[in-house]
């Protein structure tokens, strides 16, 4: 079987297009809990889905899901986005606001996702990590597998990063 | 109270993963108050993410479908070969890449040293080699070469001490090597009124006239491609010339080929006939070397130290018949003849002398080496062929050592491994300690 027809067989692979439409909102919401903008999340989620596909299948490993991986490439390729750019994973406030280009701004509705933002962003890179699988819809095991931890440490982990979120907004507030 | 805490904290974990894995963010009834401020910072947190769109959706999945197929693009001097070489793997690359390197070395490196190889080569060959002087050659023509030597050359070419200050004309057909005293020549012009060897009157500076006694002896190396033909050649050319061969000495090289020295007595009157009938041979010639030794002055010296002492021996014998004439004591007569005795044993000496030096003056010896080609230096300037093929021995000769290398590793292997690994391990646990600590700056911070 030559490499092409493997490239064919890998088309017609309906397990991939299974886990695309599992995964897709999650990792949208995951890329974009991290990086704040939704161009970036955009880009970054199809490059996460790209990079899936070139290395489909995943390689077998125990206790590892298709899922976990999944957001296991996500991640490398945010970190990759902010080696190449330079910068620090937490972004200043100022930046979080400019970056926003939607809602009504002014609203109450608004400023408050806009602290949240902010508050987040103000997390530690562990933190935020935990917290955006969360938002991406991972369950706390899958959130474990994600992270190659076990599930109590992901559910202590998870409580310490919203402990400190709260934190955070309330000196937002 | 501790571990009552502890406990507390654990409910407050599980009771929340299992709020947040069934999404029951709103508060409940006999919810914590600290649970309460968590679940609704989260539900916060999860208005402020975006949701994606059906159309970024659908939109993503086609554009996965059409570069999913498409290889990565290659990046660097991959990108060149991915252009070029379409068709080829592009697991090839790297090899081509090196391959290329290689290539541009070599292409750059063949100019500049035939370049080199040209100007470094002698074109006197071996003959000029000799002397070990890096000299410009002041005129070359079909006969020979002719150089000039100081006194610092000399000097500093010890190994040729032979080598006088002057002009030196070195011809290639006749094998002489001709010296001429610095003074003849006007400056650094050369010999512009001077007779060159081929106009000059043969005899006067090579060989020896009748009434000198000249010791004349050559040593040549040759480089063969089949010592034992050019042995039978050589032994033939000596018959011819009414020579023998004084010693033969031969060995095997490392190469497996046989290298041969020989010593020829030749007649001095086929001296040269000899060296250029050697000259001739099917061979190539690497170093020569010629030195004459004028021994007549010592010569005439023992001559004459034999004459009287003959002479004492004559009176001495007149003495010795007159005393026996006259009865003399047996004392007397005992002394005198002890003293003959001893000057003949002294004029026997220096006769002896006397023939050695004749024989050496009659017969010329040659020392020829025949170096099988494997083994021979290579001669100056550049060649590809000699350059790849000694490459090649070395990149042979570095793998056995490679291989030496290892299996001495293995030998040592478990006087040294545990050591090592003991270190490995300290490293390999500050090293992951460091990387926790930076992975988590602020796990800690509370």
């Amino acid at each position: 079987m030559n490499r092409a027809q493997l490239q064919d067989d890998k088309r017609a692979n309906p397990h991939f297009e299974a886990l695309y439409d599992e995964c897709f909102r999650g990792v949208y919401r995951y890329v974009f809990a991290r990086v704040h903008d939704t161009a970036t999340a955009e880009d970054l989620t199809a490059e996460t889905f790209l990079k899936a596909w070139r290395k489909w299948p995943p390689r077998k490993t125990n206790g590892s899901t298709p899922k976990a991986w999944v957001f296991r490439i996500a991640r490398n390729v945010i970190v990759d986005h902010y080696r190449a750019e330079g910068r620090r994973s937490t972004v200043g406030l100022d930046e979080v606001e400019v970056r926003d280009r939607r809602g009504n701004p002014g609203t109450e509705d608004h400023l408050s996702i806009l602290a949240a933002r902010a508050a987040l962003a103000s997390l530690s890179e562990r933190d935020q990590d935990v917290l955006s699988l969360r938002l991406a819809g991972l369950s706390n095991k899958e959130i474990a597998k994600a992270l190659g931890v076990e599930k109590e440490t992901a559910g202590m982990a998870c409580l310490r990063a919203l402990k400190r979120l709260r934190k955070r907004m309330e000196c937002e507030a | 109270m501790k571990r009552q805490g502890k406990r507390d904290k654990e409910d407050l974990v599980s009771e929340l993963v299992s709020r947040l894995d069934d999404g029951l963010l709103e508060p409940m009834d006999g919810d914590s108050a600290e649970l309460r401020e968590l679940l609704s910072a989260y539900a916060c947190l999860e208005r402020a993410v975006e949701e994606p769109t059906q159309k970024l959706q659908k939109r993503v999945r086609q554009w996965v479908r059409r570069h999913g197929s498409e290889k990565e693009a290659p990046r660097g001097l991959n990108a060149l070969w991915s252009r070029w070489l379409p068709k080829v793997d592009r697991r090839w690359y790297p090899a081509l890449s090196g391959a290329a390197a290689l290539l541009l070395i070599a292409v750059l490196l063949v100019p500049v040293m035939l370049l080199l190889g040209g100007r470094l080569g002698s074109p006197a060959g071996g003959v000029y080699e000799h002397y070990g002087l890096d000299r410009e050659l002041t005129q070359r023509d079909d006969t020979g070469v002719l150089y000039s030597v100081t006194a610092e050359d000399a000097r500093s070419s010890g190994a040729a001490s032979s080598v006088t200050p002057g002009w030196v004309w070195e011809t290639e057909q006749a094998l002489r090597v001709y010296r001429y005293p610095a003074d003849d020549f006007a400056g650094e012009q050369g010999p512009t009124n001077y007779l060159l060897p081929g106009q000059a009157e043969d005899g006067e500076t090579s060989d020896g006239s009748s009434d000198r006694m000249i010791v004349r002896r050559a040593s040549l190396a040759l480089i063969v491609q089949d010592t034992e033909a050019s042995f039978r050649r050589l032994q033939e050319i000596t018959a011819d010339q009414g020579g023998w061969i004084s010693s033969l000495e031969t060995g095997q090289t490392v190469q497996g080929s046989l290298q041969t020295s020989v010593s020829i007595q030749v007649p001095v009157e086929a001296f040269n006939q000899m060296l250029a009938q050697l000259k001739a041979m099917d061979a190539e010639l690497l170093s020569e070397r010629i030195t004459s030794q004028d021994v007549t002055a010592d010569y005439v010296d023992l001559d004459a130290r034999a004459r009287n002492l003959e002479l004492a021996e004559q009176e001495l014998q007149e003495l010795l018949e007159a005393a026996r004439e006259r009865g003399e004591k047996a004392q007397g007569i005992l002394s005198i003849y002890d003293e003959l005795v001893g000057i003949r044993q002294q004029i026997e000496q220096l006769k002896g002398q006397m023939n050695l030096l004749e024989h050496s003056a009659a017969m010329a010896r040659i020392d020829v080496a025949l170096i099988p080609e494997e083994v021979a230096p290579p001669p100056p300037g550049f060649d590809a062929g000699r350059v790849l093929s000694d490459a090649w021995k070395e990149v042979v000769h570095t793998l056995e050592e490679i291989a030496t290398a290892l299996l001495w590793a293995l030998a040592f292997a478990p006087l040294v491994l545990p050591p090592l690994l003991v270190v490995a391990l300290v490293v390999w646990l500050v090293a992951r300690r460091l990387r926790r600590r930076t992975a988590e700056p602020d796990a800690e911070d509370k």
